[in-house]
């Protein structure tokens, strides 16, 4: 061991720098500006729309962007910028509620496989092989459509498809660090498993679940735009980006506005995530100095 | 050694991988309450993989006892059950380990961390618990223990980490402590300030102690018995004094003479010749045969009986006692 190292490891480090680090990271700031914009929108969307989404009139239809309809209007009128405002609960609350379904299934799987090792590990790692050998859009596409289409199941659906990813990633984790000393150490005081799981082991393993968990809502988003774009996620006359790719695509060329503010959205939400979720990598990978 | 009821006798204890010939091969040694045995023995005899067998932690490495008893405190260790055993470890064994760098959880705060252990043993409020780790880590000289109890591992110098390795084994009293090799990953200083600390506190606790090192030193400061192994057997087992006064097995003479000391150097430092064979080329007989330098094919052939030179001193040689044949040779 040389002088330089032992000195560094004696002089107290600062506890976290994962903040300054993100903060540095312009990728990882404009994702978050991104995100935090279209969080916003959401959820004032109420006071920012300009229109009641819901309100068509026979009088403006297909109108292109002007001072009144900042946005232009859809084939039955209706305000396209109102519309995406309340569009974005959707697309946002899609991708937040699926990954949170898929953590809640993945992250206590993949615990308890890589933990236990043996028979536990075996058997759900065979169930996860088997999810995975089928595309997660495919396989939502198919719950979605056997639960009934609704936001809620598509929800639903989106988050059983993306489980897999999150348990294979926590096992593998857990395998790492559960041969850690401390861990040896925890079972030297007697701690019984569970708590060595969720003191010891949960915190240790979670900083590449939480960069899986930001990328993963981006895909979730573009999952559920997909859905509602097939008729499976929000029913209308709800607003969903997806469903109104659904129907502008009929207008590409006289009304071109209708598809491309909501192609625009759900490009610059997922560039967002995405940006977003790199930068919390780099922030939070412990080799990088 | 005195008539004292040992508090763990470890009785023909071995363990092996799987395969025919077991790695650890029948060891038996004592400790008696408030006495320090030292282990000792060069690296991959079988020393840690005991401690590990005592504490009843083998589960997570592929070793499995194979034979033998272990009576600590009228119980025997290896026929309890997984959940009595957790009851015993970090209350009546604990255990330091080796590495203080990595012993402790990154994530938890030093005082969190034996809070933890007394909460799982003793039927304590948190209040008490915290107060107790409080009054551990002023026991062990951690500086600033109230600064230090909400500080993080990494927050800590290697000393200091070792230190609350400590307070932590020592935080419910227990009456044996497994020491791994606990200053090795400590420079010399800090080794010898934390070597006395644990003698203090073991005055102090009346705890009994299995220290495991390859450093004679050590052993010569701290040590009550010694128990020399070799090749998963021990090979000679005695008071400290008997070992470093009168030192009757082939290994152990070599162990010496492989120490460093200050002064004129008066030739180059001994070695022990060889190393150790594999376990499947182990001699049937003495397992130091190999390497011995006085083998001969009885020694090939048939393990050696145990040798007393007085009483609590045992050897297993077939040379024992050496300074006859040293003579006559």
């Amino acid at each position: 061991m040389t002088l330089a190292s032992q000195i560094e490891i004696v002089a107290p480090r600062r506890r976290f720098r994962g903040f300054s680090k993100l903060a540095g990271n312009r990728g990882a700031l404009v994702g978050g500006a991104i995100v935090i914009f279209f969080v916003v929108l959401a959820v004032f969307a109420p006071l920012l729309a300009t229109h009641d989404p819901f309100a068509s009139a026979f009088t403006s239809v297909r109108k292109p962007p002007s001072a009144e309809f900042l946005l232009g209007t859809d084939e039955i009128g209706r305000d396209i910028f109102s519309r995406l405002l309340f569009g974005a609960r959707a697309s946002l609350m899609a991708g937040v509620v699926s990954v949170a379904i898929a953590l809640a299934i993945g992250l206590p799987l993949g615990l308890v496989a890589g933990y236990f090792g043996g028979l536990v590990d075996g058997a759900i790692s065979r169930v996860i092989d088997a999810l995975l050998a089928i595309p997660s859009l495919i396989l939502a596409i198919a719950l979605a459509a056997t639960l009934g289409p609704s936001l809620m199941n598509a929800m639903l659906a989106i988050g059983i498809a993306a489980t897999p990813i999150f348990v294979r990633l926590t096992r593998g984790q857990v395998l790492a660090v559960k041969t850690e000393d401390y861990v040896e150490g925890a079972r030297a005081i007697g701690l019984p498993h569970g708590l060595i799981i969720m003191r010891y082991i949960l915190p240790n393993v979670l900083s590449p679940v939480v960069v899986q968990a930001t990328i993963t809502i981006a895909t979730a988003i573009i999952a559920e735009a997909s859905l509602s774009f097939l008729g499976l996620g929000q029913q209308p006359p709800n607003p969903s980006w997806g469903s109104m790719l659904n129907t502008a695509k009929n207008f590409m060329t006289q009304a071109p506005w209708m598809s491309i503010f909501p192609g625009g959205a759900i490009f610059l939400v997922v560039l967002g995530f995405n940006l977003l979720g790199d930068g919390l990598r780099d922030a939070l990978d412990p080799r990088d100095h | 050694m005195t008539t004292t009821e040992p508090l763990l006798s470890v009785e023909n204890f071995s363990l092996g991988f799987g395969s025919k010939i077991d790695l650890i091969d029948g060891i038996s040694f004592s400790v008696e309450p408030g006495k320090t045995l030292c282990l000792v023995g060069e690296s991959g005899c079988g020393k840690s993989v005991t401690s590990l067998a005592l504490m009843g932690l083998l589960a997570t490495t592929p070793a499995r006892i194979t034979g033998g008893k272990a009576r600590f405190d009228g119980k025997d260790l290896f026929t309890l059950s997984e959940r009595a055993r957790a009851d015993l470890r970090g209350n009546d064994i604990a255990m330091i380990f080796q590495e203080p760098m990595t012993s402790l959880n990154p994530s938890m705060t030093i005082g969190q961390q034996i809070v933890e252990g007394i909460l799982r043993h003793k039927p304590v409020s948190r209040d008490a618990a915290q107060a107790r780790a409080l009054e551990m880590l002023g026991l062990v000289r951690m500086p600033a223990p109230e600064k230090r109890f909400h500080a993080y591992p990494h927050q800590l110098s290697g000393g200091m980490r070792q230190r609350a390795m400590i307070a932590m084994a020592l935080a419910n009293a227990p009456k044996l402590l497994i020491a791994d090799e606990p200053t090795t990953a400590l420079d010399v200083t800090i080794q010898a300030q934390i070597l006395a600390l644990v003698s203090r506190l073991q005055a102090e606790t009346g705890t009994a102690m299995i220290l495991i090192t390859h450093d004679l030193s050590v052993v010569a400061e701290v040590a009550d018995h010694v128990a020399v192994m070799y090749a998963g057997r021990i090979v000679e087992v005695g008071s400290v004094d008997d070992i470093f006064s009168d030192p009757q097995h082939p290994y152990t003479l070599g162990l010496f003479g492989s120490v460093p000391s200050i002064g004129r150097r008066s030739s180059t430092l001994a070695t022990i010749e060889g190393s150790v064979p594999p376990l499947e080329h182990m001699p049937r007989g003495c397992r130091f045969a190999t390497r011995c330098p006085f083998a001969d094919q009885r020694c090939m052939d048939e393990v050696p009986p145990d040798y007393e030179p007085k009483a609590g001193h045992r050897v297993a040689c077939w040379y024992a006692p050496l300074e006859a044949h040293v003579r006559a040779a």
